[in-house]
């Protein structure tokens, strides 16, 4: 029921974010082979995945004193063997709509809005995670001079986990951001974010030697520091680095974590279009005893994800692409065995209606 | 220097004169060309009525010649024809005008489409803005609909041309020959343009690429880390599994977790009840023993408050507008140099003339 639910749900947001009002909307048809579909460390079960995604996006209105926009992306992930040995096989659906304007206070100056909804529904994988997620986001962004940029902003987000393990979270955040263009093909940019998250579940606290729980919500504070930079010169590379520090008022959640983003995309020639990417975070936890009692050496207090991705496409046409998709992955904790590693090749069709 | 010097002010003369008019609203002036577009629609259908009534008088006529009726009726049928001829020779002559009118209308709307996009470029170049950028496509629009062809260019240039009456043919022919050359000069500023075009499309495209990948990436949360999440659960023995302690996340220790991890090092003799799966779902999943006979518990949880990928600083607005802002400069340059190649034809046809006299 709730699956039909859905359904209808998204094809009223496919009418409404459709061709008829859409500006721009592209489609992706894609085949996956993923080497480890269930995310397991071991006993590694390979097998093929179908994939489609949907995204549109139209301007409501547009006026010299702001605009109104709407934005939305369907996907779809089907694979091709179940998780269990008699079951049926599982999918992945996610829809996210964005509604959003910009008001333009001066000419150096506005004011912008957006409204998010997303949804993720996973159907037999247990490595999936299933949430309906709101968000509000405000902002303000001004202009010094040519070169000099920044702006203010305010989120304010709600997950409900639709699985009854996972934890609700309800974030607040503050952010501010600061850019300077040498010129439209060099531009670096600093940028700051503050959150406080509510995990809807019981603190853990360290009382007398033993963890107990707490009257009170966990409560996570995080602090974000970025830089980036980006160039172009036949070669597009966008480069950030991030420091996480988080903050907790349950024991073993506190953590400092390093980020590196790196995307490259050029034209090798004769059509093809290259692109690379390339993200690590490593995150290493505070209260390091909470398992080196049972790991020495605290391998379960870092964890790691790297993330590579090389792509090819190509173009034919005014509307077709064809692409190929190289993937590996390595997502969870440095050493011991709580991690997973997985490879995806994939090939795709993509068309601009 | 003199030579280069001299190009500069003939390209400015020109453009000040052929391009850079008076700007006038272009609401009045599409109100205008409206009115005009009627007009000669009344015309054409009085026209059509004239046509029609001459096609019936001359029928008459030809029927009243070979009745060989009164020649009193035929001589008034012939005077009615010439007043039908009077009439269709006005209507024409009003036709003929109005063009005149329609014409200039329509170069006094380029120069106006002309003046805004420049006006729009300036502003965008201070303040990109999405509100502008639409206005400043949809002006492009209408203006290349408008075409690149000059109207009454040649009335013009023939007022304006500098060829005195004290001319000779050595000075007209060096006139001609510098116009050619600010053509071959504006030409290949017109494939300098291009070339740039291609490389912003390029760099577009690419940019787009990036888009695209980054929010399909994100879509489906792959591009999110995963972190620990603490469970606390009880140390059970093997004869007596008790119930955890707290149900954290949920956790219940239904049939859903039943599978028991192997036992963890310092857990003698006890299994951890409540965890998530088979072993390879516990993959992250160690536990720490705590006083007590408690222990914690660790699973992998995706950071679901993740952001999008940070490429928000990779946009293609500033690109599109670079792009608008060339496709602008070219169509001026074509403009500029459709006039100058006019001219310089113009300054040929004079000089052939007067070669022509001479002989």
């Amino acid at each position: 029921m709730t699956r039909g639910w859905l359904l209808l749900g998204l094809a009223c947001l496919l009418g409404w974010g459709g061709p008829g009002r859409a500006s721009t909307v592209r489609a992706t048809l894609g085949l996956e082979y993923d080497d480890n579909l269930f995310e397991y460390q071991k006993s590694r079960r390979s097998g093929w995945i179908s994939r489609l995604y949907l995204s549109s996006g139209s301007r409501l209105l547009d006026r010299k004193w702001g605009n109104l926009q709407v934005q939305h992306q369907w996907g779809i992930k089907r694979f091709w063997r179940s998780e269990e040995v008699a079951g049926t096989s599982g999918d992945i659906v996610a829809n996210y709509l964005e509604l959003g304007g910009v008001l333009r206070l001066s000419e150096r100056l506005q004011a912008s809005w957006a409204s998010e909804l997303k949804i993720k529904s996973v159907q037999q994988i247990s490595s999936e995670e299933s949430y309906l997620r709101g968000g509000l986001r405000l902002g303000l962004n001004g202009q010094w001079g040519n070169r000099l940029k920044g702006g203010i902003g305010y989120r304010r987000s709600g997950d409900e986990a639709r699985d009854p393990r996972l934890a609700d979270v309800s974030m607040h955040e503050g952010s501010a951001n600061l850019s300077y263009a040498r010129s439209r093909r060099l531009r670096g940019s600093l940028g700051f974010r503050w959150r406080r998250q509510n995990y809807g579940r019981p603190a853990l606290m360290e009382r007398d030697e033993e963890v107990e729980e707490s009257g009170i919500d966990q409560e996570d504070v995080g602090r974000e520091w970025s830089a980036a930079v980006q160039v172009y010169r036949g070669l597009l590379a966008h480069v950030q680095y991030a420091f996480i520090n988080n903050s907790s008022n349950s024991t073993g959640y506190g953590f400092a974590a390093h980020r590196m983003q790196l995307m490259l995309t050029r034209h090798l020639g004769k059509g093809v279009d290259g692109q690379l990417f390339f993200t690590s975070q490593v995150r290493r936890y505070d209260e390091a005893e909470v398992s080196e009692a049972a790991e020495p050496g605290g391998a379960h207090d870092e964890y790691e994800q790297t993330l590579f991705s090389l792509k090819l496409a190509r173009r034919f046409g005014e509307r077709y692409d064809l692409s190929w998709q190289y993937r590996s992955s390595r997502n969870g904790s440095r050493g011991g065995d709580g991690f997973f590693r997985k490879k995806v090749y994939s090939l795709a069709i993509d068309m601009g209606i | 220097m003199i030579h280069r010097l001299t190009v500069m002010a003939v390209t400015w003369v020109l453009a000040a004169n052929s391009l850079w008019g008076d700007a006038q609203d272009i609401g009045v002036l599409r109100t205008e060309q409206k009115r005009l577009e009627a007009a000669r629609d009344s015309l054409v259908e009085q026209r059509q009525i004239v046509v029609t009534e001459a096609d019936g008088l001359s029928s008459q006529i030809d029927g009243l010649k070979a009745e060989g009726s009164d020649p009193e009726e035929l001589h008034e049928a012939l005077r009615s024809s010439l007043v039908l001829v009077q009439r269709m020779v006005d209507l024409d002559r009003d036709m003929e005008a109005l063009k005149g009118r329609q014409d200039s209308l329509k170069e006094q709307l380029r120069l106006a489409y002309d003046w805004e996009i420049g006006t729009l470029i300036q502003k965008l170049s201070r303040q990109p803005d999405r509100g502008l950028l639409t206005q400043l496509m949809l002006y492009q629009e209408e203006r290349e609909a408008l075409g690149t062809g000059m109207v009454g260019t040649g009335l013009r240039y023939g007022e304006e041309m500098a060829i005195g009456p004290e001319d000779g043919p050595e000075e007209i022919r060096q006139k001609m020959e510098l116009m050619e050359d600010i053509a071959i000069r504006l030409q290949a500023e017109a494939a300098k343009t291009s070339k740039q075009l291609q490389r912003l499309e390029e760099e577009h495209r690419l940019r787009t690429r990036v888009r695209v990948f980054s929010s399909e990436l994100s879509l489906f949360d792959e591009h999110l880390p995963e972190g620990r999440v603490l469970v606390r659960s009880r140390v059970v023995t093997e004869e007596k599994a008790e119930e955890p302690l707290l149900g954290d996340n949920g956790f219940d220790g239904d049939n859903e977790f039943d599978a028991a991890p192997p036992p963890s090092a310092g857990l003698e003799e006890g299994i951890l009840e409540d965890m998530r799966g088979t072993e390879e779902g516990l993959s992250g999943g160690m536990g720490a023993i705590l006083p007590a006979g408690q222990v914690l518990l660790e699973q992998r949880e995706l950071d679901r408050e993740g952001r999008m990928l940070s490429v928000e600083g990779v946009s293609v607005d500033d690109v599109t507008i670079e792009i608008h802002k060339l496709k602008a400069h070219q169509q001026e340059i074509h403009q500029l140099e459709g006039v100058v190649r006019e001219r310089a034809a113009v300054f040929r046809q004079h000089l052939q003339k007067m070669l022509e006299g001479e002989e």
